[in-house]
């Protein structure tokens, strides 16, 4: 499906298809949205110390047991 | 023409970076258009003070993932607790588990308008692929259980009426693709909502089933009786009753949608209205279905014996057969809503984190792999169910209890995302925001505690 297809055909307002050929104001429009998301992707890896680590793992660690209770209790 | 991401990279990270296309007659690209033209009524109604048109503008997913969440295997945890209990304890007990689940999406909220990120995006992003990965094991593995508990909710619902079960499956996939087919979130979001207000059958059934009021206030006013005391069935029905309430998939739903629906950090208090409503109704339906099947109790209907729409035949008697084929009809469409939220849960977390083009506002030829895993979920549960002999009620029986076993983790990262700094802002939680998101993680913890302390002790007496 092209990008520019006429938004009409999804069923749409006429003034979407309107809106679809001023690009620019598509843009400003959604702006901060993009703003958001470049600032979201460029942020990287927060740093995990050890309590979090440890954390992390008791909490992962709960899980399989949780799971392995389920599987006790269906066996059962 | 199918989107090309490149991607971009620092160290060990990487993100996708969409190419900001325009079309060939200097058209802008079909997902920016429509979103944009869902932000402009936005930003007209919002410029116009009309507060009622932003409302209606802003709901949607918090509405979408709290009805969505009252699917099949939840409407029949609430007829067992009807059931096997009556009113009484669980009654004010489901109205909190509503209470906790707002506090968990609210968050969702928050992050997705903030971020402008979906959640297993963030998740990948900021503690990166080992723990992402854990993360989405676990979405997926809970959402493919729950997608086939939904289609033995729409088997059974339709069977009431003299449906064959293939049929209700392929019917249903068939009306699912319909709300995909105007590849516009808004239509689907529009479409999906008014199935899902369909849930408030139950409110009528509850009616018909001539409740003693008397006894649902004094319930909401002591919290009992709890008939049996705190015994392995009353815990395993607590934690279905948590499962049914809150569970991961709605986390990376409602930040996922907030994203795709465009909200930004000016719209989180219609957000918040949005969940708020989304919850009180919930907690509406539910608590009708409780008392709806508490006539079951009342009458010393042994409720081990119903399974599926059995509940809506045993209803009959006392609700009329009109009562038991709303209650039939309830149980079919919460299967049918819940199909699609978690469907499209279990899409844009696998297209967040492999970096592809994930949103309802795209086509199928530009989404491939969102739209692809879509109907790969929905086909393969659908035709589980189909298959006979398929253990299906052990899978109805388990994947509430699997959805409040794999809470906390969801939970702590939510929390921990919630508290970024770099990520949240201004908007990050207040110490009263995360005393209550730290309670709703200590109490599906100490829940699920309970429950694997009644299974390796079966005698045990609380």
């Amino acid at each position: 499906m092209p990008a520019a297809e006429p938004l009409q055909r999804a069923g749409s307002h006429s003034v979407l298809s309107d809106l679809q050929f001023k690009p620019h104001l598509v843009k400003t429009i959604l702006q901060e949205h993009k703003d958001g998301q470049k600032r979201t992707r460029h942020l990287g890896r927060r740093t995990i110390g050890r309590g979090l680590q440890i954390f992390l793992w008791g909490l992962r660690i709960y899980v399989f047991a949780m799971l392995l209770i389920v599987l006790i209790n269906v066996f059962r | 023409m199918p989107e090309e991401a490149e991607t971009g990279r620092e160290g060990n990270l990487e993100w996708p970076v969409f190419r900001d296309r325009v079309g060939p007659a200097g058209a802008a690209n079909r997902e920016d258009t429509a979103r944009a033209l869902d932000r402009l009524r936005v930003l007209r109604a919002r410029r116009g003070s009309r507060w009622l048109h932003l409302a209606w503008l802003l709901i949607g997913p918090g509405i979408l993932v709290m009805l969505g969440e009252n699917d099949a295997p939840s409407m029949l945890s609430y007829a067992a607790t009807g059931s096997r209990f009556g009113t009484g304890f669980f009654l004010p007990f489901v109205l909190l588990t509503f209470v906790m689940a707002f506090v968990a999406q609210e968050i969702t909220v928050r992050l997705g308008a903030v971020s402008k990120a979906g959640h297993a995006e963030l998740i990948y992003q900021r503690f990166g692929r080992f723990w992402g990965n854990l993360a989405m094991i676990d979405l997926l593995f809970t959402n493919f259980l729950t997608l086939v508990t939904e289609f033995v909710g729409i088997v059974a619902g339709a069977g009431f009426f003299g449906v064959p079960g293939c049929v209700a499956v392929a019917g249903s996939i068939l009306v699912i693709t319909g709300a995909y087919s105007f590849r516009r979130y808004w239509v689907w979001e529009r479409t999906v909502l008014v199935l899902a207000l369909f849930n408030l059958v139950f409110i009528p059934v509850a009616l018909m089933s001539h409740p003693d009021w008397g006894a649902v206030a004094r319930s909401f006013l002591t919290f009992g009786p709890l008939p049996g005391g705190l015994n392995p069935t009353t815990i395993l029905i607590l934690l279905s009753d948590i499962g049914a309430t809150i569970t991961p998939w709605m986390l990376f739903f409602q930040q996922s949608a907030v994203v795709d629906k465009g909200l930004s950090s000016h719209d989180v208090n219609q957000g918040r209205l949005d969940t708020a409503l989304g919850a009180f109704l919930a907690a509406i339906a539910a608590i009708a279905a409780i008392i709806a099947t508490s006539s079951l109790y009342l009458h010393h209907m042994d409720a081990g014996q119903f399974g599926a729409a059995r509940f809506a035949q045993a209803l009959v008697p006392y609700a009329g057969r009109s009562g038991g084929a709303l209650f039939a009809l309830g149980i079919l469409e919460a299967g049918l809503v819940a199909a699609t939220t978690i469907a499209t849960s279990s899409a844009y977390a696998y297209t967040e984190v492999r970096a592809q083009a994930g949103s309802l506002n795209k086509s199928f030829q530009e989404a491939k792999p969102f739209y692809g895993i879509l109907f790969a979920a929905l086909l393969a549960a659908g035709g589980i169910v189909a298959l006979p002999g398929f253990p299906l009620i052990y899978v109805v029986l388990v994947v509430n209890v699997l959805a409040v076993l794999t809470m906390p983790p969801a939970i702590a990262f939510l929390l921990l995302l919630v508290n970024d700094h770099e990520i949240m802002g201004e908007h990050k939680n207040t110490w009263l925001l995360n005393t209550m998101g730290i309670g709703v993680a200590a109490f599906v913890s100490l829940a699920g505690l309970l429950y694997a302390l009644t299974t390796v002790f079966p005698r045990l007496h609380l």
